[in-house]
């Protein structure tokens, strides 16, 4: 690992880490920026990012890790590059994911999967792989990736580094390819201990932004400001203790050791079932493939992109969609079946009422303590292709950090060290609650 | 109702993806197990979804109009000269 | 044919005048640009784009003219629907199209199923194989009527209807107000779709090929397929889709990136329905055509407005629908050229409704008028000097007594000498009196010469 010092001047600081980063061996890259950065002034001056390649940079590459986009040059910059962009950040490169967002390991990408800086031989997480494992190895300052079910949290845990989902709604996702709109969000991916930067990115990226009305009276954040509020004396932690019990023996020995050490630090834990638990899972995953089915259809190599060989439009409409890798062809046959007439009062409509349950089960846990603690993943990291022909395998790894998305809560995870880490839920727009919680865990929980 | 390869078919022809028969029948087996993993969310009882409040619609002040930005999307055009994009023919 | 059988219904499909697409700030005057030039990420569906909020002047249109038939608004926030299906002129291969606006009312005794906005996709040549997404997201209203109506004379009679209101509010583009789909079943049989047709003559041709064409099916004892079939314009026939649509569902889902749209708080200036209007005109005695042409142009409207308050409102009608009009065609002005003109169009009117003009003059003065010259000192001129009754019959009285061989002819019947005297009497007065007036001096003289000479035997 080797990082480039923080005191050159901006602009020669970003030339050094882009030689740098072109001969990562990582595969943390699917395109490597523009040279002719200059860094403007602002909060985020000089710092250097790693932007998911489903988020748009104008004039640059935009695959998706999709064969479908290969050569797709963005026209326009996504909301959130724009805004960092103005603060005074670089891009250095487009981030290796799994093709479309459809993984949770790193492993579908049409250019290859990436690897795993500090467990090596082992997945890095997805589907954000490429963000977390070039901040894990030092070869960006940040990296903004995006998360629907766990998609930056997943590949922080594996990685050993720190991230936060925002609220839903808080950060425009104008410019974000669409996976399932309601769930996602933009979110910023931190080395470990740097909770005062992704405070700042935070509060770069975040409010109202016209070109996304899901935004709409959403104020920015104020997370640098409030980061030391958090105090852990008298705190109220809840635990869902059925959802732990889903992790392998050493994630909840981890964990338990965590909740110990915040204990000793003046928090009251209390433990709770949380009744909806079970449905939490399939209320996310039939909600995402209804939107990805739909996000997926405008995907057919006419306007833009890889177009197939055919004699008629229908043909060549078929063959541009066959480059898509098998995860996200299944995901849109499910997608399609499960908005179709025939699936639609059956699943549909079902994942909708169980959605409805679930956020106001968890809302009533929320309003009676500070916030919900758990494990972000069940498992520490795993070889590669150990989980990858079996999507239920694969899916099952999502099961804790789905919840936020189904809510629209913030959350985020912080590393306990051996591949584990530790989840922060807050309630609705408490980001900056949030972040500050992050910090002041850090501090206790120094990584073993 | 399991699906069957003709369902996967079906579904296929509606999402424009190319599906051999025998991969109809693999995919049906795999969407069924997918689907019962997920089968507890019909046992949920329905709940009443809160309704949404609405906002108002988009009053504009002009237009906007980005030339570069309406170059860059007609070079991503896979086909087409002056502007113009062509597409295979509807047969 | 048993009219009690034939079922006919519209879909029409209204270009809203907006200044910009539904759910972009791309412009929406798609006809003035040349291909491509007129799109951005989100109307060309590029990766990542979202939608806008949907586009205030559209639903303020939609409800507005749902306001004039009657139709009652949604009584909770509407959302805007996901149709997928695929097609190269649908960039992101589904269609945005909304839940009713409003629904029930009527157009005459046509029943309304309801109004919803929707974007326009792109224009596909199906020619030339190409596509260009200038027009791609503009927005539409769709009409839908119930299948009310029992022949194409009620249909034309319904966009007719439908053409007032939407001029008359100002809502339509002028260029395109609208396309229509039809749809068509007799004697119970299967309903048969004609889509795109964009003129109201075409609708008629379209439904009196059908209701043909279906009726010697009927006759021959074969049956109607249900289909959708394409207008032929040349022809005036209807023809089969080359390709067959095959039963899509189109997964209508609502759109996650487009929040439900309040329409209770929607304002607009309220104005005077236009049936209610044409009611009131059509009493005053003002013939239905001229009516509706006054009512479709607000500037036509004003000065008639201004013009019968003057001059009665069957004179103004007349006035405005056909010289006032004739002058503006002629031109081919547009008529918000009136309102410099109305000093002078109320003096001309004035003085033509009071025949201080003659018909004659008026005509002059109005030409004088639009060709921006001044009426004045010419109006005064023609319009002044008018005989009176005195004078009259002095000339009445010359004009007889110096043509005696012609009062002989008219004491022995001819009365066509009345008008060689009229002429006589008006060429003496210039003009400056009514005929009427001096048929009644001529006639006084010569009865009353007539009795005396009687007397006189």
């Amino acid at each position: 690992m080797v990082t480039v010092p923080d005191d050159m001047p901006p602009d020669t600081r970003f030339g050094a880490m882009l030689d740098n980063a072109s001969r990562d061996n990582l595969n943390c890259f699917i395109t490597l920026c523009s040279p002719k950065q200059h860094s403007r002034e602002g909060r985020l001056r000089g710092a250097v990012f790693g932007i998911k390649d489903n988020l748009a940079v104008r004039g640059e590459r935009m695959t998706c890790a999709s064969r479908l986009l290969e050569n797709y040059i963005a026209p326009y910059d996504a909301t959130v590059v724009k805004r960092l962009k103005n603060s005074g950040a670089l891009i250095l490169g487009k981030t290796n994911m799994d093709e479309f967002a459809c993984g949770s390991s790193g492993e579908t990408s049409a250019f290859g999967p990436t690897r795993n800086p500090i467990f090596p031989g082992k997945v890095p997480g997805g589907s954000s792989s490429g963000s977390a494992a070039s901040v894990a190895a030092g070869l960006v300052d940040a990296a903004i990736g995006s998360d629907t079910g766990g998609s930056v949290r997943c590949p922080a845990a594996f990685c050993g580094i720190e991230a936060f989902k925002p609220t839903y709604g808080r950060v425009s996702r104008h410019g974000l390819a669409d996976m399932s709109m309601s769930l996602e969000s933009p979110a910023p991916i931190v080395p470990a201990g740097s909770t005062a930067l992704l405070a700042k990115i935070i509060d770069a990226i975040s409010g109202y932004d016209e070109y996304d009305q899901t935004t709409y009276g959403a104020a920015g954040t104020e997370c640098l400001r409030s980061l030391e509020d958090f105090s852990l004396s008298g705190a109220r932690l809840s635990v869902p203790s059925n959802l732990v019990d889903l992790c392998s023996p050493g994630i909840r020995e981890s964990f338990a050791f965590a909740v110990g050490k915040l204990r000793a630090a003046g928090a009251g834990i209390d433990e709770l079932n949380l009744n909806s638990a079970r449905t939490v899972l399939p209320a996310y995953y039939l909600t995402m493939y209804s939107e990805f089915a739909s996000a997926m259809q405008r995907y057919d190599g006419l306007k833009f992109g890889y177009r197939g060989e055919g004699a008629g439009v229908g043909e060549v409409m078929k063959n541009s969609r066959s480059v898509l890798g098998a995860e996200v062809r299944r995901r849109i046959l499910l997608g399609t079946y499960v908005t179709s007439v025939e699936g639609k009062s059956e699943w549909y409509e079902k994942a909708m009422n169980a959605r409805a349950a679930i956020i106001e089960e968890t809302a009533a846990v929320l309003s009676s303590c500070d916030l919900m603690i758990l494990p972000t993943m069940p498992i520490t990291p795993y070889p590669f292709g150990e989980r990858l022909s079996d999507p239920l395998l694969m899916y099952a790894t999502d099961v804790l950090t789905v919840l936020p998305n189904v809510c629209g809560l913030p959350a985020g995870c912080i590393p306990l060290g051996g591949g584990a880490s530790l989840q922060l839920i807050g309630a609705r727009n408490s980001d900056e609650k949030v972040v500050s919680a992050m910090k002041a865990f850090s501090g206790v929980l120094q990584n073993g | 109702m399991p699906l069957v390869a003709d369902d996967v078919k079906r579904l296929a022809r509606l999402s424009m993806l190319a599906v051999e028969a025998t991969e109809a029948e693999s995919l049906s087996s795999e969407m069924n197990a997918i689907l019962g993993f997920f089968s507890s969310v019909k046992d949920y009882p329905s709940s009443r979804r809160n309704a949404q409040s609405g906002h108002a619609p988009r009053e504009d002040g002009g237009c906007v109009r980005d030339e570069a930005e309406a170059d860059s999307i007609v070079a991503e055009f896979p086909a087409g000269e002056s502007r113009n994009l062509n597409v295979p023919r509807v047969l | 044919m048993d009219e009690e059988e034939v079922k006919i219904g519209l879909e029409v499909h209204i270009y809203p005048r907006t200044e910009c697409k539904m759910f972009c700030r791309c412009s929406a005057s798609f006809l003035e640009s040349p291909p491509n030039t007129n799109i951005c990420p989100i109307c060309a569906g590029h990766p990542g784009a979202k939608p806008m909020p949907p586009n205030a002047q559209a639903v303020r249109a939609g409800i507005q003219l749902a306001a004039v038939f009657g139709m009652k608004a949604a009584d909770k926030p509407v959302f805007t629907m996901r149709k997928h299906y695929f097609y190269p002129d649908l960039p992101s291969n589904y269609q945005r199209t909304s839940e009713p606006l409003a629904v029930g009312g009527a157009i005459g005794e046509c029943g309304l199923r309801e109004i919803h906005f929707e974007e326009d996709p792109g224009q596909y040549d199906l020619t030339k194989g190409t596509v260009d997404l200038n027009r791609s997201g503009v927005p539409l209203l769709e009409l839908v009527t119930e299948p009310d109506m029992r022949s194409s004379r009620e249909a034309r009679a319904l966009l007719s209807d439908l053409l007032l209101a939407l001029e008359y509010l100002q809502l339509s583009r002028a260029e395109m107000p609208f396309k229509v789909d039809t749809n068509i079943s007799i004697g119970g049989g299967n309903r048969v779709e004609v889509k795109n047709i964009n003129s109201l003559s075409g609708v008629v041709k379209a439904l009196d090929f059908e209701a043909s064409r279906q009726t010697e099916l009927c006759s021959a004892g074969k049956s109607v397929e249900q289909e959708t079939r394409h207008f032929d314009a040349v022809n005036g026939s209807t023809l089969p889709l080359r390709y067959k649509e095959t039963l899509e569902d189109y997964r209508y889902m609502p759109d996650p990136d487009i929040g439900p749209i309040r329409t209770d708080n929607v304002v607009y200036e309220q104005q005077e329905n236009p049936f209610l209007i044409l009611k009131r005109m059509t009493t005053e005695g003002i013939s239905g055509p001229d009516a509706r042409t006054i009512i479709a142009d607000r500037h036509l409207l004003d000065a008639h407005s201004r013009i019968a308050a003057v001059c009665g409102p069957r004179f103004s009608s007349v006035f405005v629908a056909g010289d006032i009009r004739a002058e503006l065609n002629y031109r081919k002005s547009d008529s918000s050229a009136l309102d410099s003109m109305m000093g002078g169009l109320l003096e001309i009117a004035a003085g033509r409704s009071s025949s201080r003009l003659s018909n004659l003059n008026a005509t002059m003065l109005l030409r004088t008028l639009f060709d921006g010259g001044s009426i004045h000192p010419a109006i005064d001129e023609l319009s002044g000097g008018w005989y009176g009754r005195e004078t009259i019959n002095d000339v009445a009285a010359r004009a007889i007594s110096e043509h005696p061989d012609a009062v002989e002819k008219y004491r022995k019947g001819n009365m066509e000498v009345l008008n060689y005297f009229v002429g006589l009497c008006m060429k003496e007065m210039r003009g400056k009196a009514k005929s009427a007036d001096i048929i009644s001096a001529l006639r006084g003289i010569l009865d009353a010469d007539a009795r005396g000479s009687e007397k006189g035997k």
